[in-house]
């Protein structure tokens, strides 16, 4: 009886052929340099939310508890912002409520994804976060499967790095500046790659570009929060964009004929880009 | 944050969570155009989020390094980098950006 290490090995040996194998992912997995790396960005996160928070007295306990249970750094560092420029506890609240809102969408955007127990629909509504719920989104082609081992990767990864970078922020106090080593890029690099994914179709392109826009006009005259919350309606208008890529099929795909009677958006395209050699 | 707006920021949040979990996801599941809207959605709130921390300081316009940092992960992931290479690079190239003197 050989133990699964030595299969694993025995395998390699006959079907690697020499080629440095590395245990292939399954659909919707990370690597676990990428899930590292995502904890460590977090991590960061935590540490500077930390500080902010400390800064206008709130208790050790206290930033605990809210990184623990809430997970909304936004929505500390609107707390804390608030308080720190003389406003009260319901201002403070309000617009905590207000740059979390979105986190209601994305737990909305996350229902029926896959066959859940109502634990798991709770956890996932507590969890949904641009980075998973732009994972889940991004892997869905590959199945519900695949979409849920995504999402739990991300969600796992970063309220980890979220809550143990808030311990040591407590134990570390301020970072320093933190933009001179860049770091005020890390959190929206880390999912980049849903967006930059979803320029491949029509609808989702202009979903995208119509609610980048509509935040960036909507920041100078709004409070923090609702720029982006009223630029989630760009969707209500890229629902009006025709679900398909880019390039005019001369005769309909074949994945669109025998996916049979499903709905046409979601056909999988096979690369468009791809084929066109970009 | 006292205690007390501990409490209420927690349950505040959760409230969020679970109204668009439950109350509102429950409700319009199952309709073909409403799935794709919960598709499309999530990709404008994320792309409102990106725009918002590469373009903008406080309630202001501001066009500094992050730009480049953003410009360089957005043509790695479109490359199927992993994820964890673009937020390192991405991050380098701001670091590197600003310490030429941009922003």
């Amino acid at each position: 009886m050989s133990s699964p290490p030595d299969t694993a090995v025995a395998t390699t040996t006959v079907a690697g052929a020499g080629a440095r194998t590395r245990r292939a992912l399954k659909p919707g997995s990370f690597r676990p340099l990428d899930l590292g790396t995502l904890m460590f960005a977090s991590a960061i996160t935590g540490v500077a939310v930390t500080a902010i928070m400390r800064d206008v007295g709130t208790p050790a306990w206290v930033v605990m508890a809210a990184c623990t249970f809430a997970f909304s750094g936004t929505g500390e560092v609107a707390y804390a912002s608030v308080i720190a420029s003389g406003g009260g506890m319901v201002p403070a609240l309000v617009a905590t409520m207000l740059v979390s809102s979105r986190f209601g969408l994305l737990a909305m955007s996350m229902t029926g994804r896959w066959p859940a127990p109502l634990w798991e629909r709770i956890a996932v509504a507590h969890f949904s976060s641009e980075v998973a719920v732009a994972a889940a989104i991004e892997q869905r082609p590959a199945g519900p499967d695949a979409a849920r081992r995504a999402f739990w990767q991300l969600a796992v990864s970063t309220t980890g790095g979220w809550i143990i970078g808030s311990g040591i922020g407590l134990v570390l106090g301020q970072l320093g500046d933190t933009r001179r080593i860049g770091l005020d890029v890390v959190f929206p690099a880390s999912f980049v790659g849903a967006v930059v994914n979803a320029l491949r179709q029509r609808d989702s392109t202009a979903a995208v570009l119509l609610g980048a826009v509509a935040a960036l006009a909507l920041t100078p005259v709004l409070p923090p929060g609702l720029p982006v919350l009223f630029a989630a309606a760009g969707s209500l208008v890229a629902l009006g964009v025709e679900p398909r890529g880019w390039r005019r099929p001369a005769v309909a795909p074949r994945a669109a004929v025998s996916a049979g009677p499903g709905p046409v958006w979601d056909t999988v395209i096979e690369d468009p880009f791809e084929e066109a050699g970009w | 944050m006292t205690p007390l707006g501990l409490a209420l920021f927690l349950a505040g949040v959760a409230a969020l969570r679970l109204t668009g979990g439950f109350a509102l996801g429950g409700v319009i599941a199952g309709n073909d155009r409403v799935t794709r809207l919960l598709l499309l959605m999530p990709l404008s709130i994320v792309a409102a989020v990106i725009s918002v921390q590469t373009f903008t300081t406080k309630a202001h316009i501001v066009l500094d390094a992050r730009i480049a940092g953003m410009a360089v992960a957005a043509g790695l992931a479109w490359r199927k980098v992993p994820m964890g290479v673009v937020v390192v690079i991405a991050a380098c190239v701001t670091a590197l950006v600003r310490a030429a003197g941009w922003g």
